[in-house]
């Protein structure tokens, strides 16, 4: 008798830290003093209990009697005090305010800009509907030049094309402002491209120039990685640059980042650089015998189609909410 | 440009393994793109002959074919290509043979019939990317040889890399083994063309006259006779196969071999086809008519490039041969042209011809004009060699003014200047010389295939290349300019999304192009429009963002997203009346919304979004940026009817908003009411610059007064809060509607308005008798202005 209310005792210790509102507060009390409650057909047990143990028994028993009650009278006190109209349903969800995201290509261009500003950059904007002159002869790309074939432009006229690249606002950089230039230019740049998986007709770029005295490659690679490092949130992010072509540039380079997969990694392309070329800088009255000057183009887009993993770039372009209330 | 592996080792000894070598061009400047093996010693791939080809008893379109491999027991083979026939000497890829494709070959019954093995197609074997039916091999290979060694096949990797526009001299083998040479240190070995002349001279049956030096600044022609027309040895098939060119016959073959060596580009034509033993450049004529070896007519503009024999044209030169000297089965001599074309004169003549040939890629970027006579002399010598060629005497070289290398000062000094390098000019002497960039007397001497080559940038982009990217010092410090010319106006636009983002608003980003015919409909004003656009869809320059939302609605709603609210701040194009002129571009704002306010969650009113909510969006983005004085007047337009308003600030008309027209849901297919607006943020911009300016707020405390008045329907709230804000006297500082009623007790012609009144003195505590004097007077004149009663 004695180790069954023991037992008893235990469980029931057990149980009352366990209630958690009025019902389970009730549950219990039916559970250990209602009519078939336990302690109720324990001291219904005490009948067979032999007499002289029957008053050490009976002790036990009204203790935990007590023990009970004061555990019902407690916590009922306690969770009786929710008064009605404060009850609260815990797993229905809160009156969210509508919750707006800024699209992935703006995310990616405001990440950019910072680090640029950081680094003592500002921001110059050029007309989307570009001049020939501005989009290509200033850029020593000569009507006939073999480069134009590198990119197929849509053109309003003779002499006016949407702009194949944010080059142009270099030009009208230096035109207005003699050097020390540092400038990024983000904006909307347009191919003659079916719109696919890789291509979209319009996209995104952002070009860098930083024109002033003793301006070197190193500075342009020092740039360009701090950058491309604090883009990526990878102190030991590696890169690369290896020649390449282009006509505004000499010498001309791409710069190579060195992407993780699960499949152990490859180089990929970040970014296409080099030193502006004398030909442009006297395009706009600089002296290249004085100055020198370093220039990035990069694409936005391709930015975050890596950074976010989306392989198809018309997905950005889609608008589709469930994509955007990702970001 | 594809490159083969074994090819380049015939010009320069190098160790590296074919994945190297593409890494090691990669950063040489020449991008690999892939690495593409090609080989045939996979062990169970052997000969085969074909003994007998039955019927496949239980199907049509397969064959059952006896092949010997060499062994007692020929094998039977299930074939489906259509061209197995008996007798053939095939390739049998043997039980258990892997092919490159991924296929293991197993014994397998085909519809009942047993296959012990595959005759293979060049596909299967990885050799073309597409083939039609089996490969069947030359007769006389002995069955059951490996086939790599019946064929004296050896593993070759095709390199395909990415050429710029700038090195015409790397269309070439000879010109990437220079690269080679240089990164790996060791010397280029060029093959050097020897042939035995007859005394017969090409001068005596050929002459050659240049009318165009300027376009056609040399032209050598030779004369071979005696040739047999025929198919080109193996080697050679196999190695214009690997750098993407079909095998023709040995002459035609060998000009496309030396044009892959050496990057020159040359034409062989019938000598016997030619009028007057006569070679004439000159220039065409607008209009004239050309059927080139495509058999297309071309109708020429001037200014093209002609050869022509004494009579008529030959071939457009540098372009394209003609149908009528070509090279055919009965062909016995040969004039072999090698000639040098200025690359502006090809580039004007592809672009409108539309011929995009090896010849002319060459050409437009720029061959060597001191290249002619060697790479002349190198299909000589084949010709010679492979086609039975008799070479008549010399060269009718004609070349009369000659080109010279360019010559450029080497400026160490500059140099180390522009990469941020400390090389002395013996080290930069010494990385030129590795690709024949050689400095005499201070001087770089620019050998003639190298035009891009032309300043000292072009020099240190050289050194750069051959010192390697890699190695320039990285900077550790820069010098930034303390005046910098900053750019407000992007700040403000990034300010802007924050906000709107920040009010619940998702920001969408959208293409600029759009369907002219639609928008010009819809719009009722012109579209800028795109002269050469990718499809109609996309032929104009949008005038408003509002199409653009629009769209991205529908999208949404279709794909049962349904309550939307959403913004874009982009650029819009005003056509400027002659397309001539750029369009103005202007960024504006445009927002909307659809759908149930606060969606369908538990809590929602389940209220569609309406009027009042576009116009709230827009008076508490007004608010943040300190917009004031907005006023709003009934409005309608392309994009907005019946609930819409033209927005002021002050006398500027700054945007509008309202429900969307109904012609503008329809054309979408939308039907749950839309709201809509657009702001010219240049505009807003130039209105909310001021510095803000802090006001002191009163210390005494303020009276609240609350006032209804009972007035017509159609009374503007504004109206009333205009004439309460006259008559409060000077104590009245804010007054405002807190509700609106009609229904029950109002008169239906009419409408309750309840306004606050907020009174307040810097200097004192109102009493109530100031306050009731105000209110009072504030009722006389809504009373007779309006005819206001006060509501009970």
């Amino acid at each position: 008798m004695k180790e069954q209310i023991e037992k008893v005792k235990a469980q029931l210790l057990q149980e009352a830290d366990a209630i958690n509102d009025a019902k389970s507060a009730e549950d219990f009390r039916v559970r250990y003093l209602g009519k078939k409650g336990q302690v109720t057909e324990l001291f219904r047990g005490l009948g067979q209990v032999e007499p002289q143990h029957r008053p050490e028994i009976g002790k036990l028993l009204n203790e935990l009697r007590t023990l009970a009650e004061q555990a019902i009278e407690e916590k009922k006190s306690r969770y009786a005090a929710v008064r009605r109209e404060d009850q609260i349903d815990l797993t229905l969800p809160g009156r969210t305010p509508r919750i707006g995201r800024k699209h992935p290509v703006t995310l990616v261009r405001e990440e950019i800009k910072t680090i640029f500003e950081r680094l003592g950059f500002a921001v110059a904007d050029g007309p989307e509907v570009e001049t020939d002159y501005y989009n290509f002869e200033a850029l020593n790309i000569p009507k006939t030049h073999p480069a134009r074939d590198m990119q197929d432009t849509l053109y309003i006229s003779e002499e006016l094309v949407l702009r194949t690249h944010t080059s142009p606002v270099q030009i009208r950089t230096m035109l207005k402002q003699k050097p020390p230039v540092r400038i990024i230019a983000p904006g909307r740049v347009y191919r003659r491209d079916t719109p696919d998986a890789s291509h979209s007709p319009f996209f995104h770029q952002v070009e860098g120039l930083c024109v002033d005295e003793n301006v070197t490659m190193g500075d342009l690679k020092a740039v360009l990685s701090v950058f491309a490092q604090q883009l990526f949130h990878k102190k030991d992010l590696r890169a690369r640059f290896r020649p390449s072509f282009f006509p505004f540039t000499e010498p001309s380079a791409e710069m190579d980042i060195w992407w993780e997969s699960s499949k152990g990694g490859r180089w990929m392309e970040l970014l296409g650089c080099g030193m502006v070329h004398p030909n442009v800088l006297e395009g706009v009255g600089i002296d290249p015998e004085k100055y020198s000057g370093w220039a990035f183009g990069m694409g936005i887009d391709r930015i975050a189609l890596n950074k976010y993993g989306i392989s198809d770039i018309r997905t950005l372009f889609d608008n589709d909410m469930r994509v955007l209330a990702q970001f | 440009m594809k490159i083969s592996y074994l090819w380049l080792k015939e010009f320069v000894e190098f160790d590296f393994d074919a994945r190297t070598l593409a890494e090691k061009l990669t950063l040489a400047g020449f991008e690999v793109e892939d690495v593409v093996e090609k080989r045939l010693d996979y062990p169970g791939v052997v000969v085969g002959k074909v003994l007998k080809r039955e019927k496949h008893p239980n199907a049509d379109k397969l064959t059952v074919c006896t092949v010997t491999v060499g062994e007692a027991e020929p094998l039977t083979i299930i074939c489906g290509a259509p061209n197995v026939a008996e007798g053939q000497v095939v390739p049998v890829a043997r039980i258990g043979t892997r092919l490159p494709i991924g296929l293991t070959i197993e014994k397998a019954k085909i519809r009942g019939v047993s296959s012990e093995g595959m005759i293979c197609s060049r596909r299967e074997l990885g050799l073309e990317d597409d083939s039609q039916g089996i490969w069947v091999l030359p007769e006389g290979l002995p069955p059951g040889e490996a086939l790599a060694k019946a064929l004296r096949f050896e593993t070759d990797y095709v390199i395909d890399l990415s050429v710029t526009p700038n090195r015409p001299d790397a269309l070439s083998h000879i010109g990437i083994a220079r690269e080679v040479a240089a990164i790996a240190g060791k010397r280029l070995q060029l093959p050097e063309p020897r042939f035995p002349e007859t005394s017969e001279s090409a001068s005596g049956s050929v002459a050659v006259e240049i009318l165009c030096p300027e376009s056609c600044p040399r032209y050598a022609a030779r004369l071979i006779r005696s040739v047999k027309i025929g198919a080109s040895p193996d080697w050679m098939v196999r190695r214009l196969e690997a750098v993407g060119m079909r095998s023709i016959n040995n002459i035609v073959d060998i000009t496309n071999y030396v044009m892959m060596e050496t990057g020159h580009p040359l034409h062989a034509f019938d000598y016997d086809l030619l009028e007057g033993g006569k070679i004439i450049v000159r220039e065409s004529e607008d209009g004239e008519l050309f059927i080139t070896l495509d058999e297309k007519k071309r109708e020429l503009r001037r200014g093209t490039v002609l050869i022509c024999d004494a009579a008529r044209p030959v071939a457009i030169g540098g372009i394209m041969g003609g149908l009528n000297s070509e090279v055919h089965p009965k062909t016995a001599n040969i004039l072999l042209e090698s000639a040098y074309f200025q690359p502006e004169s090809i580039r004007k003549s592809v672009r409108y011809l539309g011929i995009n040939s090896e010849a002319s890629q060459r050409f437009e970027r720029g061959a060597d004009p001191n290249g002619v006579i060697y790479a002349q002399s190198r299909a000589v010598q084949l010709m010679a060699e492979l086609a039975g060629g008799e070479v008549c005497r010399g060269v009718v070289d004609n070349y009369p003014r000659a080109i010279h290398p360019v010559e450029i000062d080497l400026k160490a000094e500059q140099i180390n200047k522009l990469l941020g390098t400390a090389l002395t000019a013996e080290e930069m002497e010494a990385l030129l010389a590795g690709i024949e960039l050689t400095v005499r007397s201070g001087k770089v001497v620019v050998p003639t295939f190298r035009p891009d080559v032309q300043r000292t940038a072009d020099i240190a982009e050289e050194v750069a290349r051959r010192y390697s990217y890699d190695k320039i010092p990285v900077s550790e410090k820069t010098a930034i300019p303390y005046q910098t010319v900053f750019n407000p106006f992007d700040d403000y636009l990034d300010e802007l999304k924050n906000i709107l983002t920040g009010m619940g608003l998702q920001e969408v980003v959208t293409n600029s192009m759009i369907n002219c015919r639609v928008w010009e409909k819809l719009t009722g004003q012109p579209i800028y429009p795109i002269l050469n656009p990718i499809n109609p869809e996309m032929d104009g320059m949008r005038n408003s963002l509002i199409p653009s939302l629009m769209g991205v609605l529908q999208w949404n709603l279709n794909r049962q997203t349904g309550d939307l609210a959403i913004f874009e701040i982009n650029k819009i194009f005003y056509h400027p009346g002659d397309i001539t002129r750029q369009p103005r571009e202007q960024y504006h704002l445009a927002l909307a919304l659809a759908g149930l306010r606060e969606g369908s969650a538990w809590y929602s009113d389940r209220q569609l979004f309406d009027f009042y909510d576009i116009k709230g969006f827009i008076q508490g983005l007004a608010g943040k940026i300190s917009l004031d004085n907005l006023g709003f007047i009934a409005y309608d337009n392309f994009a907005v009817e019946s609930q819409a308003a033209r927005i002021l600030a002050g006398e500027e008309e700054i945007g509008y908003f309202g429900k969307a027209r109904s012609d503008l849901q329809k054309h979408f297919d939308i039907e749950t009411p839309v709201y809509v607006a657009e702001l010219d943020l240049q505009k807003i911009y130039h209105l909310t610059r001021a510095e803000k300016k802090y006001r002191e707020i009163p210390k005494f405390p303020a009276v609240g007064r609350d006032l209804a008045v009972v007035i017509d329907r159609a009374t503007a709230a504004e109206d009333l809060i205009s004439a309460i804000e006259k008559e409060g006297g000077k104590y009245l500082r804010r007054a405002f509607v807190f509700d609106v009623y009609s229904g029950k007790q109002i008169d239906p012609e009419k409408k309750s308005l309840a306004f606050r009144l907020i009174f307040q003195a810097n200097e004192k505590t109102l009493t109530e008798n100031e306050v009731n004097e105000a209110i009072d007077n504030i009722l006389r004149a809504l009373e007779k202005t309006f005819g206001a009663r006060l509501r009970s």
